[in-house]
């Protein structure tokens, strides 16, 4: 380290900047975490896997289908509500949208637009 | 959807992140940036005033963004201390303008700078007669430091043979009504002369004074808070008058 001048930057301020920093990135880049279902609260991920497994099927329930999306209709705003913080606008936005238009799929019982919708959904989930 | 919360929270990590940077990439001031530091600088808030405004995205591409840029700034600066060779590619170095006298206009051409510019920055130097520069020199940031032919030069008390005292700095020993001790200490006084140059002035306590400053001569200049002034105050103006 004799190339850099440790006097001018002593080890407390070294720290004391990473720690700074490490805090500030963290929060930032909390969402994998905040995308955890909470208590009381439906597991996102879970509901996109049951919506997966039962729409994959060559004849899908579609009551089942339309209750499973219905609880993530219901569920999305507590869970959005945390992740506005750090998601993009367009990608929460598009999210909703996503499960509009896979209600209205399940409602003409459309299977291939119901897996369409399904992979967007799964597809933007990651990406917040 | 309410943007609100959203906007302030990112504003602080942005203002934090910002604040947090600042400081660790040192105290240049915004003069003796170079045109490469300064749009640096504007880059890395322009990046922190999109973290701060643009919901449509993540923050976290932001502020990585952010810090990356404050990271290769740091580095960049280390480089350039340590190593001279380096720091003159990347900063550039100082370049003669008028030497000895004479305009060097291939020089002013490299830098694309203009008859008109150098008139203007003389003249912001206080010099309206370009006969009386020896010697200027066009620094990487921008400015202009000249020597003046030895005629035009003002007159030092060197030259008249005058021999001056020393003069330090002055040590602030009460500022806004709190003593200072550290200041104390370094010029070798104590709590008790202070009161006691302050009762000789008419004041009876330290938190009656906005500032009391001593000079390499020992004089002490004391200037009470307005309010407290009173007879003191005018005692040490009537004195000053």
């Amino acid at each position: 380290m004799s190339w850099f001048n440790i006097s001018q930057w002593d080890l407390s301020t070294i720290f004391t900047v990473l720690i700074i920093t490490a805090v500030l990135g963290g929060l930032i880049a909390a969402n994998p975490l905040l995308k955890r279902a909470f208590p009381g609260e439906p597991s996102v991920d879970a509901l996109i896997v049951q919506l997966e497994t039962n729409a994959g099927k060559s004849s899908p329930d579609w009551s089942g289908l339309q209750r499973t999306a219905q609880a993530l209709q219901s569920g999305w705003p507590s869970v959005r509500k945390r992740l506005q913080y750090n998601g993009a606008k367009d990608d929460l936005r598009s999210f909703e949208l996503a499960i509009d238009q896979l209600l209205v799929a399940i409602a003409v019982e459309d299977r291939s637009r119901s897996l369409s919708e399904i992979t967007l959904l799964r597809a933007i989930w990651s990406d917040i | 959807m309410d943007e609100t919360p959203v906007v302030i929270y990112r504003s602080t990590m942005a203002f934090l992140s910002m604040f947090l940077y600042a400081r660790v990439l040192g105290k240049q001031q915004v003069s003796q940036l170079t045109f490469f530091e300064y749009a640096t600088g504007i880059t890395i808030g322009s990046i922190a005033a999109s973290m701060s405004v643009d919901i449509a995205s993540q923050p976290l591409t932001h502020w990585l963004g952010l810090s990356v840029w404050a990271l290769l700034t740091f580095v960049l600066q280390v480089v350039t201390v340590k190593s001279p060779k380096l720091g003159r590619i990347i900063s550039g170095k100082p370049v003669m303008i008028i030497q000895n006298g004479k305009v060097l206009e291939k020089n002013m051409a490299v830098l694309r700078y203009r008859i008109e510019d150098l008139l203007t920055q003389l003249r912001e130097l206080g010099i309206f007669d370009i006969n009386q520069v020896e010697n200027a020199i066009a620094e990487t940031n921008g400015k202009l430091s000249i020597q003046l032919k030895s005629q035009f030069r003002p007159v030092t008390p060197r030259d008249l043979g005058i021999s001056t005292p020393y003069e330090g700095l002055s040590h602030e020993l009460i500022v806004e009504g709190n003593q200072d001790c550290v200041e104390l200490n370094k010029v070798g006084l104590d709590t008790r002369w202070l009161e006691k140059a302050l009762h000789d002035q008419g004041i009876g306590d330290i938190q009656e004074v906005f500032l009391a400053v001593i000079n390499t001569e020992g004089k002490l200049f004391i200037s009470p808070y307005e309010s407290n002034a009173g007879d003191a105050y005018k005692q040490q103006k009537e004195q000053i008058d």
